[in-house]
């Protein structure tokens, strides 16, 4: 299990975290949301090790093997589809486990077609999918997802929620989500942390014990909950 | 292969076909091929040369002077260009070298290099110099231009480093090392045959002219000129032949 224990933490002369304590549940969707600037993806970076912590400690991080998810994809131009996914693959499993893999998580986002196709000839949402099956063909057991979803259109949202969730149901792992989207949050989030204005000392968990996906039960109450929680 | 009379070509034709008009004319109104020979005259004395043994020791001298000074220019550029792309300190360290050299007269290399190097060096010196700032510079500016994102996010996937290496910073740097190869050997033959004429090795294309020229052999002279402009438009369609395919994801 993850536990962030009296984490402190500054970005560019703004505290973001002051002394919070905070624990992943394992094997669930872990949502942060919160408003834009609040230092999400600081936590993010903490977690994939990208950047540390100015105080405290980070239990249990040694144990997990991350995947990110980007908010600007960050795949590369020069290689194709196939080739984008099975590079973190390579030197970690045998040639034919990397082609399967690989396949596998390319046609669960439904790019296995376009797997000769360059960057520059998809779309944005076809390159998110790239990322998505990147991060889950990889053996990692802690997926982090940055904004993922942001700057597309309510169909293509839906698509790329769906083909993460089918991912992730797949081969389910501890995920940590940001998102500042109080929808996307309902649809995926086992657990939703609401994050407040940085400094970050606290913030409200509400579990919900439902798989995730776009036609969960109850929803109405929860969203008012949380809607409570802002004011 | 396209259409080779699309639009474009037709006009290029055309301004070949100008130029050598204005040269015949020029040739006739001096009406004497000792000052200006005609495009025609000019022309069979360069296919002339093709049946000369001494003439493929002239080309083959140069040819391999040229490599040598391009591969050592090619090495000591990546030496130099890639540690300069990854730390400003060390780009800090080699820029007042990179601008001497720069603008430094070829011509005060050349005489500077008559005395202290052997003949035969004297070119394969000065087309390394030549080369050497073009490539170092175009390579800092590749690395430079790597996107980190995209090492951090292969650093977080685990991927090792010779990888990273391999198949992040070099495909990255690929459109960089083809703009670069592309002039600098523009300007590498050019000087490899300033330093013959100058040096004055016992073969090379530089060496013909030179002799050309002190026997009044304006014909010879002027295919020589072919030779060498033959020769650069060799170099750049090996150069785009063997790294457009590699570059073609980039569009800037």
């Amino acid at each position: 299990m993850i536990k962030l224990n009296n984490i402190s933490f500054s970005y560019e002369d703004k505290k973001i975290f002051e002394q919070l304590s905070l624990s992943l549940h394992s094997g669930k969707i872990n949502c942060f949301l919160g408003p834009s600037g609040c230092g999400k993806t600081s936590l993010l970076n903490l977690l994939a090790g990208i950047t540390k912590p100015d105080d405290g400690y980070i239990d249990g991080l040694s144990e997990e093997i991350p995947a990110y998810i980007f908010q600007e994809t960050r795949i590369m131009l020069w290689k194709n589809v196939y080739q984008n996914v099975i590079l973190p693959l390579k030197d970690k499993m045998p040639d034919e486990k990397i082609g399967h893999t690989a396949e596998q998580y390319l046609r669960l986002v439904n790019l296995w077609e376009n797997r000769f196709s360059y960057p520059r000839e998809l779309s944005g949402g076809m390159r998110q999918r790239v990322s998505i099956a990147r991060a889950f063909a990889y053996p990692s057991t802690l997926v982090l997802m940055d904004e993922a979803f942001q700057g597309l259109d309510l169909l293509l949202k839906k698509a790329l929620i769906q083909a993460f969730i089918d991912s992730w149901k797949f081969e389910p792992r501890t995920v940590a989500f940001v998102t500042h989207d109080l929808d996307e949050a309902l649809i995926l989030g086992q657990e939703i942390f609401i994050l407040p204005d940085p400094p970050i000392r606290e913030f409200i968990n509400i579990s919900l014990d439902q798989e995730p996906g776009m036609e969960r039960k109850d929803m109405k109450a929860i969203r008012e909950q949380i809607i409570q929680t802002f004011h | 292969m396209k259409a080779l009379f699309t639009r474009n070509n037709s006009i290029t034709a055309l301004s070949i076909l100008i130029i050598l008009v204005i040269w015949e004319l020029l040739a006739r109104s001096m009406n004497s091929s000792a000052i200006l020979p005609g495009p025609w005259l000019s022309f069979r004395t360069f296919l002339s040369f093709w049946y000369d043994a001494s003439f493929y020791q002239a080309l083959g001298s140069t040819l391999i002077r040229g490599l040598m000074g391009f591969a050592l220019a090619f090495l000591v550029s990546l030496l130099v260009g890639i540690p300069s792309g990854l730390s400003p300190a060390i780009e800090a360290f080699f820029a007042p070298i990179l601008v001497i050299i720069r603008s430094t007269p070829v011509i005060s290399i050349i005489l500077l290099a008559l005395i202290w190097f052997k003949v035969e060096h004297v070119p394969v010196f000065i087309s390394f110099l030549t080369m050497f700032p073009i490539l170092t510079t175009n390579l800092t500016e590749g690395i430079k231009a790597v996107d980190k994102g995209i090492i951090t996010m292969a650093q977080v996937y685990n991927v090792k480093n010779i990888r990273i290496i391999r198949e992040i910073y070099l495909p990255g740097l690929l459109p960089f090392i083809f703009s670069g190869l592309i002039t600098a050997v523009g300007f590498g033959w050019r000087a490899i045959i300033i330093g013959e004429v100058l040096s004055q090795p016992r073969f090379g294309i530089g060496t013909g002219m030179q002799k050309a020229q002190s026997y009044l052999l304006v014909a010879d002279l002027i295919a020589w000129t072919l030779v060498a402009v033959l020769i650069g438009f060799i170099f750049e369609i090996l150069i785009k032949k063997a790294l457009k395919p590699h570059t073609h994801w980039y569009t800037t």
